[in-house]
């Protein structure tokens, strides 16, 4: 049962000077990253974590989780103004939102976007807040037997969906797993792969692999990406000059296409809250289905505002509702759950079920934050818009190595020491191996930060089941998801996916 | 020509097998039928490698490509620059290792245009040093 005065404790503790500065800065970097093409959200996030290590922990979850917001938002800006989405996010808002600014409406085309950006991410948020508490409590009742059932469906459906093949998402994930078991075992606390090296007791850091293996991997790919083209900028179109009825997008014009934001709201948030989808597949796939619901479908693609909704309150929506596996089993369903994981971590806290029961006042206080946050993205973005449209023709030559440097000190401050930093470079290696040989990291990761919790639930489950499998008979939920588990095998396993855009036509035309 | 996922595949074997005879038993303490073994998750790591290293030989597919040369040789470049400046920090502090960082990049990267070069040689540096140590008075050396 909630109980009210810790959530009105939680949500009061917002509204201190300090955590509003934080979510307004979080926003404004997140508009920001979000606008720069070539560096994406989980970059930013990678880089902010350690940021965020002096700050108190709901300061420190509401700055993380306003540049995760704020980056959907910045996203939007280089997808219509270069054609260029600024994040893999905002792939699907190119197909309308650059043409609508060809057809010299720039910055109507980018209001559209933060209007209904906004409007998924606050409703999806809404239904985050009502589900995550009930579904916590049905989580709690969940015992080791069912808990490790669920994070074995959970490594299977994340390593399938995440990438081309079925195979390299596992390995992806079995990696993973074997840097989590470097330092003392959970049972006996003897050392294992430590090779003498003091630093390793404790594990590999997860926030130095996270920076090397998410944000310095991409940094370098854009790095070497410069190296190979020229330096010229490509022209953004301009943003001056235009007339009012071009600029504005009027509560009527907003209203007119609330049915595809409803549609794109409701596949973005079923997306969210599925481990392994992230916010480019809601994108899409909103995109596709209210192109098919239209009664004109042919007008999507010219500059339909209904396109830039689709996509917009799609992507957005994914924020909120992937935080629905996060805290109420514990799995993080993507990269930017992941990352907020190691957040929590840092600040002694482990996510999952029992955070309702442990540290409800803070939780009440992250949502309390994520719904300030929706409208701090909206005032930011209101005034911010015409600067952004700026950064977008921001240099490589700045933004990359400013990025690595970034990434270079994040990781010191990290063990205060240059292990943080090898290990950072280490990942990083290893990163761009998986990048460029079609790894996931994203199961990589996943399974980096799942196994301790699996390992301890592992030995729980063998102590109560005696080592005896048909133990499991008793147990009908584990068996369930195991059962889901092998199903999910067979059917994301060997056969070649087809691509959820396959049936939408590339940005560039091509 | 060998597949490219084939060749991985043989890699990821490898290293299954590597983990499995030699990693494992020589830095890992086994207590074998105990439920707090420490040698079951790092042996299962093991065995499920080089099960997928087998999978993805047999299973390749074709047309996987890899990085060119030149991208190799750049990447190389890179992280032997990040190497230098993480070796370099203890001794010489943030400032100086983070501004060789940046000329580095820039020659990398073959940047003429003086006012951007000046802006990722000096700004950048001074800016994140700002950040951490003075704004976030966390010391980055």
């Amino acid at each position: 049962m909630v109980d009210f005065s810790l959530l009105l404790a939680g949500f009061a503790d917002v509204f201190t000077l300090t955590n509003m500065l934080f979510i307004l800065g979080g926003v404004a970097l997140g508009q920001i990253v979000g606008a720069i093409p070539g560096l994406s959200i989980i970059m930013a996030l990678a880089i902010a974590v350690p940021l965020t290590y002096g700050l108190d922990t709901l300061a420190a979850i509401s700055f993380l989780i306003s540049v995760n917001k704020g980056g959907t938002i910045g996203g939007a800006v280089p997808a219509i103004l270069l054609n260029v989405p600024g994040s893999a996010e905002s792939a699907a808002t190119t197909m309308d939102g650059h043409p609508m600014a060809k057809n010299g409406k720039p910055m109507k085309a980018m209001k559209y976007a933060l209007y209904h950006s906004v409007s998924g991410d606050l409703a999806s948020d809404i239904v985050l807040i009502l589900l995550a508490a009930p579904l916590a409590i049905v989580a709690l009742n969940m015992g080791p037997v069912e808990i490790t059932a669920l994070m074995i469906l959970a490594f299977t459906v994340i390593s399938g969906l995440v990438g081309d093949s079925m195979i390299k998402g596992l390995i992806s994930a079995a990696f993973g797993i074997l840097l989590a078991t470097v330092g003392l075992d959970p049972g006996m606390a003897t050392p294992r792969f430590t090779f003498g090296i003091l630093e390793l007791y404790d594990g590999v850091p997860l926030t130095a692999v996270s920076i090397g293996a998410l944000a310095m991997s991409g940094v370098l790919i854009g790095l070497l990406g410069m190296r190979a083209s020229d330096k010229t900028q490509q022209s953004a179109i301009s943003i001056k000059g235009r007339s009012r009825g071009d600029s504005v997008v009027t509560f009527a014009e907003f209203w007119a296409n609330r049915f595809v934001a409803f549609r794109a709201f409701v596949i973005g948030t079923i997306i969210g809250a599925i481990p392994g989808l992230g916010s480019t597949t809601a994108g899409f796939l909103s995109y596709s289905v209210n192109k098919q619901a239209a009664k004109d479908p042919e007008a999507f693609g010219k500059g339909d505002a209904r396109g830039i909704a689709a996509s917009e309150t799609a992507n957005s929506a994914v924020v909120g509702a992937n935080l629905i596996p996060l805290l109420t089993l514990g799995i993080p369903g993507n990269i930017a759950a992941a990352l907020l994981v190691s957040a929590f971590i840092i600040h002694g806290i482990q996510p999952g079920p029992l955070l309702f029961q442990q540290q409800a006042q803070l939780v009440y206080g992250m949502f309390g934050a994520m719904l300030v946050a929706n409208f701090c993205n909206l005032g930011v973005g209101q005034f911010g818009m015409r600067f952004w449209a700026m950064v977008v023709s921001a240099p490589g030559t700045v933004i990359y190595p400013a990025a690595m440097l970034l990434c270079f000190a994040g990781s010191f401050v990290i063990t205060g020491a240059t292990f943080g930093v090898f290990v950072m470079i280490a990942a990083a290696v290893f990163g761009y191996m998986m990048r460029a040989f079609g790894y996931s990291i994203v199961a990589f990761i996943v399974a980096f930060l799942l196994t301790p919790q699996l390992e301890s639930a592992v030995v729980r489950a063998r102590l109560i089941t005696n080592d005896n499998p048909a133990e499991l008979l008793s147990h009908p939920i584990a068996l369930v998801l195991i059962a889901m588990s092998i199903g999910s095998i067979i059917y994301l396993g060997p056969r070649k996916k087809k691509p959820l855009q396959a049936d939408i036509p590339s940005p560039t035309g091509q | 020509m060998i597949n490219a996922d084939r060749i991985q595949g043989i890699v990821v074997l490898a290293f299954g097998i590597t983990l499995l005879v030699w990693l494992v038993p020589n830095y890992v303490t086994a207590v074998p039928g105990d439920p707090l073994d420490p040698s079951l998750f790092p042996r299962a790591a093991g065995w499920i490698i080089a099960a997928l290293g087998l999978a993805q030989i047999v299973l390749a597919r074709p047309g996987a490509s890899v990085p060119a040369g030149r991208e190799i040789l750049g990447f190389v470049c890179f992280i032997g620059a990040l190497v230098v400046a993480a070796l370099l920090l203890p001794m010489l502090g943030f400032l100086p290792v983070a501004c060789g960082l940046m000329m580095a990049s820039l020659v990398l990267l073959r940047e003429r245009r003086p006012l951007w070069a000046a802006t990722t040689l000096i700004g950048v540096p001074v800016f994140v040093w700002v950040l951490f140590t003075v704004l976030l008075s966390r010391p980055l050396s």
